[in-house]
């Protein structure tokens, strides 16, 4: 069969179409300006506009989390982010994904709860228990941790509260991210008990809403630059890519020792700076680190404070390990 | 990267940009599309290649990662009516049978089998193209072969 396989993909080549527009390539200008869009491509974008219209109006019948009460309206959420709309409800208590954004490292789903009719949920130290794995064969090694966090209540005197859920990811998926995911119990935190060392908690509900199979298809907005810039002398280490995406930027580093310290100091020791195309400088706060020893890759992550995102098209380039490059 | 290492690296990993992103997003369209960003990023690229191994590597890396932004567009999911590029004709009906079965598999197991079985990438390779583990991706390729063997027996 794979003797046919491979006859078959020697047959498949790219169109003749194509292989012109590429030799063009040379005579573009190496470093800035846009490529020019095709014919098709103006009338996908005029079709994209009109379409992008009615999904905002869906968005705002089915009340986002994420939108309404973490990052607001906006360029950056609508660019990055997709509707979930899944809900469980057992005995008359409703837990809701309403939404979500991510990249290839970070994800965030909003998430609503509702009690029974005539519940008043008026705390600000709600907790709901967060079990939350993906598609196994995504996951990378050591890479998941994630928290459930109560979002401000616009209406306390109702029967619903919003949280959002974030968890760091290695996303190897082609088309978004797959989760199993379940919540359970409704709590709160009441007084701290020293005898047990605990606290001692006040359960609304006890039960799980289990969502099965959650597949997250944010868009992904990431602009990504490949430096392959050599972090050492022998040049074994290299800082292979930039992705710039609305939740944080990433340094991407790859060979083998590239965990050792000298290296990661090597890129976070001078910072990152984004220079917006106005001029604007943004100086995100390092905040994660991370390893994948089976692949001997890591990446350094700066992201943003909880509730900012980034309008990445507004980013004209990114300044990492000394040297500033242009993002296309 | 001189005009002449770009014909040269054009002439030689065109195809095969063309065919990851084909397995990737099915639609010769939107495969033209990624292939025609992923060569314009070569062009414009400062990166120093050590040699045709790294080039090729780097283009099948930068092949994923455009295939992966441009499967998220929103507007994907939406039909709009375009000129399209052509699906691949093959005269032969074993191998249309075989291309149908093939893009019929999901995305998740098409990719590694090309990159495996048609470019020749070790496990360790293809995972690190694609972000994977190496046992993600022998499982991948387990589970492909087998709904692959078991598309064609059906017919």
């Amino acid at each position: 069969m794979w003797q046919e396989y491979k006859d078959l993909f020697d047959q498949v080549h790219a169109s003749e179409a194509l292989r012109m527009e590429v030799k063009g390539m040379t005579g573009k200008a190496k470093a800035g300006g846009r490529r020019r869009a095709t014919a098709r491509q103006i009338v996908l974008i005029a079709a994209v506009i009109a379409l992008l219209g009615t999904a905002a109006v869906a968005a705002v019948v089915a009340g986002p989390t994420l939108r309404d009460h973490l990052f607001g309206e906006g360029t950056p959420y609508d660019r990055s982010s997709a509707p979930v709309g899944k809900s469980v409800t057992v005995d008359g208590w409703t837990a809701t994904i309403t939404d979500c954004v991510g990249d290839d490292y970070t994800v965030y789903l909003g998430i609503e709860v509702e009690a029974p009719e005539g519940t008043v949920l008026d705390r600000d130290d709600y907790w709901v228990w967060v079990d939350c794995t993906d598609d196994n064969e995504q996951m990378a090694a050591g890479t998941f941790m994630g928290a459930l966090t109560q979002l401000p209540d616009k209406d306390p005197t109702d029967n619903r509260v919003q949280f959002y859920y974030t968890q760091g990811a290695m996303n190897g998926g082609e088309t978004g991210i797959t989760l199993q995911f379940k919540l359970a119990d409704f709590f709160h935190n009441s007084v701290w008990n020293e005898a047990k060392k605990d606290y001692d908690v006040t359960s609304l509900w006890e039960g799980t809403w289990d969502f099965g199979e959650v597949t997250l298809n944010f868009t992904d907005t990431t602009r990504r630059v490949y430096p392959n810039l050599p972090l050492g002398r022998d040049g074994a280490v290299v800082l292979e890519e930039i992705d710039v995406s609305p939740l944080g930027v990433h340094a991407v580093l790859s060979g083998a020792g590239a965990d050792e310290d000298q290296y990661q100091q090597r890129v976070i020791k001078d910072g990152c700076l984004l220079r917006a195309r106005d001029s604007r400088e943004l100086s995100p706060h390092i905040r994660s680190w991370a390893w994948n020893w089976q692949l001997e890759k890591g990446y350094l992550g700066w992201v943003y404070e909880d509730g900012v995102l980034l309008d990445v098209s507004e980013i004209e380039s990114v300044t990492l390990c000394g040297q500033t490059f242009l993002l296309e | 990267m001189t005009e002449q290492e770009f014909n040269r690296a054009a002439e030689r990993h065109l195809d095969m940009v063309y065919r990851i992103a084909l397995n990737w997003l099915k639609r010769p369209a939107d495969a033209e599309d990624a292939a025609q960003n992923v060569m314009l990023r070569l062009w414009r690229t400062d990166a120093a290649f050590a040699g045709e191994d790294h080039l090729r590597h780097w283009l099948a890396r930068v092949a994923v990662n455009e295939c992966k932004r441009i499967a998220c567009r929103p507007w994907r999911s939406r039909t709009v009516p375009l000129e399209s590029c052509a699906e691949p004709a093959f005269e032969d009906r074993a191998r249309r049978e075989l291309y149908q079965a093939v893009m019929e598999l999901p995305a998740k197991y098409r990719v590694p089998l090309y990159l495996y079985y048609y470019e020749g990438y070790s496990v360790d390779e293809t995972g690190e193209i694609l972000g994977l583990k190496p046992s993600t991706v022998q499982t991948r390729l387990a589970r492909g072969r087998e709904k692959l063997k078991a598309m064609l027996t059906e017919e």
